[in-house]
């Protein structure tokens, strides 16, 4: 695993699962945004890929018992990424103000070795050739480059939308290290209708992420790996984020038991 | 080696090296390798746009993005106050949508051996004007949308052709209407969700696929901020735990098909403890229990009591009932809905049920909604197929799609079989437009002006301008404008020149300024202002017979709004979205709990054949313990056998198994719950 990479600005989400539908709103506008080819047999979950893809959680109770959370994955974009250090070629990297694990594709020879290190499932293999059948080549985006086929994909947090918002802030005679929370948002933050995704400097006061990742609510998802992921969590059920880190039974997690929704039956 | 035989190796071996793949093969892999990808879309630059319209899918406000003339992406509009800049599934699909394989090219007419042939619009034309001038006084119109100002062009064009016969498909929102004029309501019935501080959410998934989805969760974020307490509290009674029911304070799992029982035990719980001089009401109570609700529905004494305080208590509750998308239970769940308003004293008040005013057709000769409402397609379908409706000669189909998503029960291949001639105006090329003989290409709802008129489920009077962010492609052209053409083609005169004109009339209706919002993409919002309690009278309630189940086994449809409509397809992005518990190796899942599979003798992975007198399905068993016992869940949207690749090929279509009655008083449909699972 790579050392902790600290930055000024380090960027990251905040999920409030309680408010998550799981309606797949995210999913669609992470695919239009990055030019994501799409998948004819999507069906194959052992062959498609997903930037950002929404996991449906269960307590493990038998009916009535049970309950249901749905929980959207990105790249964590780890502080100690366990991908950057396995890659052969320097395709992946975290070397840049904002904390943000790159992927260059044409750099990748795709061997796979960040799949496999990666803890979080968040990278994807590009098994077919990238093919938007018909006339639907048109609704590409001028932003983010189309990839080939044999190359590893990932989120990067909609990294071309920060590029724009600091040179904005350049042009503007602004801190490009210092923007504004509304300046950079990424794709599924901002169409996400109920709000349950909150994106910002984890490090920057005036951002909301800021505040609520120090919630009693807030955990991340395998913390005790030591990933140092920049993508938390919220969720006043204790059991979800006990299924975070794969708490045992007898073990605490250190955080309040409270659980505030009531599902009993 | 001899001269000859070098010879003949060589040549052997070139052509054996020509003919197999291994050159070919390796050059286009060092294509990849060495990433010379010439094959791979060079990103396109130009002038960046974004316009505010409003998605016709769903209702939600929308910027679009275009680069150089091309539509690229769909975003959520963050100055509009009605969505907050929310973005939903199938809005975001939009563009996709625009794009897709499935748009209709050109006119389409079928020849003589059943085939399509393209024919020209000049061609189409005159088709169309024959056979209205020969099917005048004997046609009918079946529209999907019942949010557009549009209707008003089609039902005048219906009308100046001497027919009434106009029709949208089955709703929730035709039911509920019914149900609240049949108890003395006038208007159209509202839901003041934004103002509720407690609801109750029978079978409505309106989280995800009920009513305005954008603003509902736009009011679900504002009232949930993140690690607060909840400014709203949120009560879903469903048979699973789907989309609203997950971030619910309370999930109450109740039988599909028993939810007048559950709502008549809360009705009659609530009119115990209330002072009610209401005789209507008050004699009710006998009808229904709590333990007969236990007994019936599923639920428990400490939910459904833990409910009722909840009720009681809240300062602003607000109960409404609703189903799965396109389907309806008939008038008495909507009835008993409004009857436990009434006793919590939630008609007419803010954040409660409201009675919002029906507003005069624009056109002079166009039907207004309440009189639309009065037909049903289904009830129309069958008697027609049955011989007990004389059929009409013509047909129109605007962007509907009945065949694939109506219950065989209703017939509607053996209605259209006995229609002279059958017009399909759409986007996509679907199921319908299969059965019909001339099929045209209509503009999208990013191509062509319309709006969004006070849609189903709203709590206040609202509008939202759509228009057009791109030329029609293809040869689509709008509808409205079409049929405005043709009825000026016909020498009939609407009482309006084009559609844009239309939406203005709507706005000198509203007062408002229509540049000003056609520009902005803003929502009007009217804000309630009508206070007065209107008189109910709930005898008509005393006549309904409240439904059990019909089978052992209760069959629960849901919608997955990611996974498209009958009118779209699913979208190609969406396929990422149909999860691995809803398709699994090109067959539908079928979901049920433990103590289910055990009494069926199924396990996880296991195949089943579900059946109904409409037929069986092959379906994949998983177990999941967020649904009720006795209830096995499948998703709808899937088995489309039109649109294009990804749509085709995927599952079965659980909507053409389910069956169909009629409710006897309003004779509106209502599905049915029945189902008999074996082993497959």
């Amino acid at each position: 695993m790579s050392d902790f990479k600290d930055f000024t600005v380090r960027y990251g989400m905040v999920i409030d699962l309680d408010k998550c539908t799981g309606c797949g709103a995210c999913m669609m506008s992470c695919q239009a945004e990055n030019n994501v080819a799409p998948q004819e047999d999507a069906g194959n979950k052992l062959r498609a890929l997903n930037w950002l893809k929404v996991y449906r959680l269960s307590n493990g109770k038998d009916f009535p018992e049970h309950e249901t959370v749905f929980l959207p994955r990105p790249c964590m974009q780890c502080g100690k990424p366990s991908c950057v250090s396995v890659c052969p070629v320097v395709a992946t990297d975290k070397n840049e103000e904002g904390g943000i694990v790159s992927q260059v594709t044409p750099r990748c020879i795709g061997c796979r070795y960040c799949m496999a290190s990666c803890p979080y499932h968040a990278r994807y293999f590009n098994w077919f050739d990238p093919y938007w059948p018909g006339d639907l080549k048109e609704a590409l985006s001028p932003d983010v480059s189309t990839r080939p086929r044999g190359v590893v994909e990932k989120c990067s947090f909609c990294h071309h939308r920060l590029m724009k918002a600091k040179d904005k802030a350049i042009a503007n005679g602004e801190d490009p290290l210092a923007l504004p929370e509304e300046a950079y948002q990424t794709a599924c933050t901002e169409a996400c209708p109920n709000g349950a995704i909150v994106f910002g400097d984890l490090n920057n006061p005036e951002h909301r992420v800021y505040e609520l990742k120090q919630s009693p609510y807030a955990f991340r998802l395998l913390e005790r790996l030591g990933t140092e992921p920049q993508v938390y969590y919220m969720s006043k059920r204790e059991w979800v984020r006990r299924l975070g880190d794969n708490y045992l039974e007898h073990e605490e997690t250190g955080k309040p038991k409270d659980v505030i929704f009531n599902k009993s039956h | 080696m001899q001269r000859r035989g070098f010879l003949k190796f060589a040549l052997g071996g070139t052509v054996g090296l020509v003919a197999s793949p291994a050159i070919w093969t390796t050059l286009y892999d060092l294509a990849y390798w060495t990433q010379n990808w010439g094959w791979i879309p060079r990103l396109q630059k130009g002038e960046d746009l974004s316009i505010a319209t409003v998605s016709k899918l769903d209702g939600t406000p929308l910027k679009v993005r275009t680069v150089d003339g091309r539509v690229v992406r769909t975003n959520g509009n963050k100055e509009n106050a009605y969505s907050k800049g929310g973005l939903t599934p199938l809005a975001a699909s939009e563009v996709q949508l625009l794009y897709s394989e499935s748009r209709i090219k050109r006119p389409l007419k079928r020849g003589f051996d059943g085939g399509y042939a393209y024919i020209s619009w000049e061609e189409a034309e005159n088709i169309l004007k024959e056979k209205t001038g020969e099917a005048k006084g004997s046609m009918a119109f079946l529209s999907a949308d019942s949010s557009s100002s549009l209707n008003d062009v089609y039902s005048a064009f219906l009308a100046e052709n001497g027919s009434k016969d106009f029709f949208f498909m089955p709703s929730d929102e035709q039911a509920a209407t019914l149900a609240w004029h049949a108890l003395g309501g006038s208007g159209r019935i509202g839901y003041d969700i934004a103002n509720s501080d407690c609801i109750l959410a029978v079978g409505a998934n309106f989280l995800d696929s009920w009513g305005p989805v954008a603003h509902n969760r736009a009011v679900f974020n504002e009232t949930h901020q993140n690690a607060e307490d909840a400014s709203q509290a949120i009560y879903y009674a469903g048979a699973m735990q789907n989309n609203t029911a997950v971030v619910s304070d309370l999930w109450l799992p109740v039988k599909t098909g028993t939810e007048e029982i559950f709502l008549g035990a809360i009705l009659a719980e609530l009119v115990k403890s209330a002072a009610l001089a209401d005789e209507s009401l008050t004699s009710l109570t006998g009808r229904y229990s709590l333990e007969e609700a236990n007994k019936v529905c599923g639920t428990s004494m400490e939910s459904m009591q833990k409910l009722v305080s909840a009720l009681k208590n809240a300062n602003r509750p607000l109960v409404f009932a609703g189903t799965t998308e396109g389907q309806s239970q008939g008038t008495g769940v909507h009835m008993l809905a409004i009857a436990v308003n009434a006793v919590l004293g939630r008609i007419n008040q803010d954040g409660g049920l409201v009675s919002l005013p029906m507003d005069d057709p624009l056109l002079p000769s166009a039907q207004s909604l309440t009189d639309i409402f009065t037909r049903n397609f289904v009830s129309f379908s069958m008697q027609v197929a049955s011989g007990a409706k004389e059929a009409p000669k013509l047909l129109f189909i605007n962007d509907a799609n009945p065949v694939y998503a109506l219950s065989k029960d209703a017939e509607v291949k053996e209605c259209l079989a006995k229609i002279d001639y059958k017009i399909c105006f759409a986007s996509h090329f679907n199921e319908t437009c299969k059965e019909c003989d001339l099929v045209l290409p209509i503009a999208h709802g990013l191509e062509r002006f319309d709006d969004v008129y006070t849609p189903y489920g709203s709590g206040n009077i609202n509008w939202t301008l759509a228009k057009p962010v791109a030329e029609p492609h293809y040869q689509a052209r709008p509808l409205g404008e079409l049929i405005l053409a043709l009825a000026d083609e016909l020498g009939q005169n609407l009482g309006v020149s084009d559609i844009p004109s239309l939406l203005e009339k709507r706005a000198q209706a509203l007062h408002v300024n229509f540049k000003e919002y056609l520009e902005s993409g803003n929502t009007y919002q009217e804000a309630f202002y009508n206070f007065t309690v209107p008189t109910l009278n709930f005898m008509p309630l005393h006549s309904k017979q409240a439904k059990a189940p019909v089978s052992d086994i209760a069959l629960y449809t849901y919608t997955n709004a990611a996974a498209g409509t009958p009118s779209t397809g699913i979208p190609p992005y969406a396929n990422r979205a149909i999860t691995d518990y809803q398709l699994q190796d090109g067959l539908c899942v079928a979901q049920i709990n433990k103590a289910t599979a055990q009494k069926l003798g199924l396990g996880n992975g296991q195949k089943a054949m579900l059946q109904t007198k409409n037929g069986a399905m092959l379906v994949l068993v998983q177990i999941y313990e967020g649904i009720m016992p006795d209830v096995i869940a499948v998703m709808a949207g899937l088995g489309h056998t039109e649109f294009d690749r990804f749509s085709v090929g995927k599952g079965d279509n659980i909507l053409a198994l389910t069956q169909i009655d009629m409710e006897a008083d309003s004779d509106l449909p209502v599905w049915l719950n029945t189902v008999s699972v074996v082993k497959g």
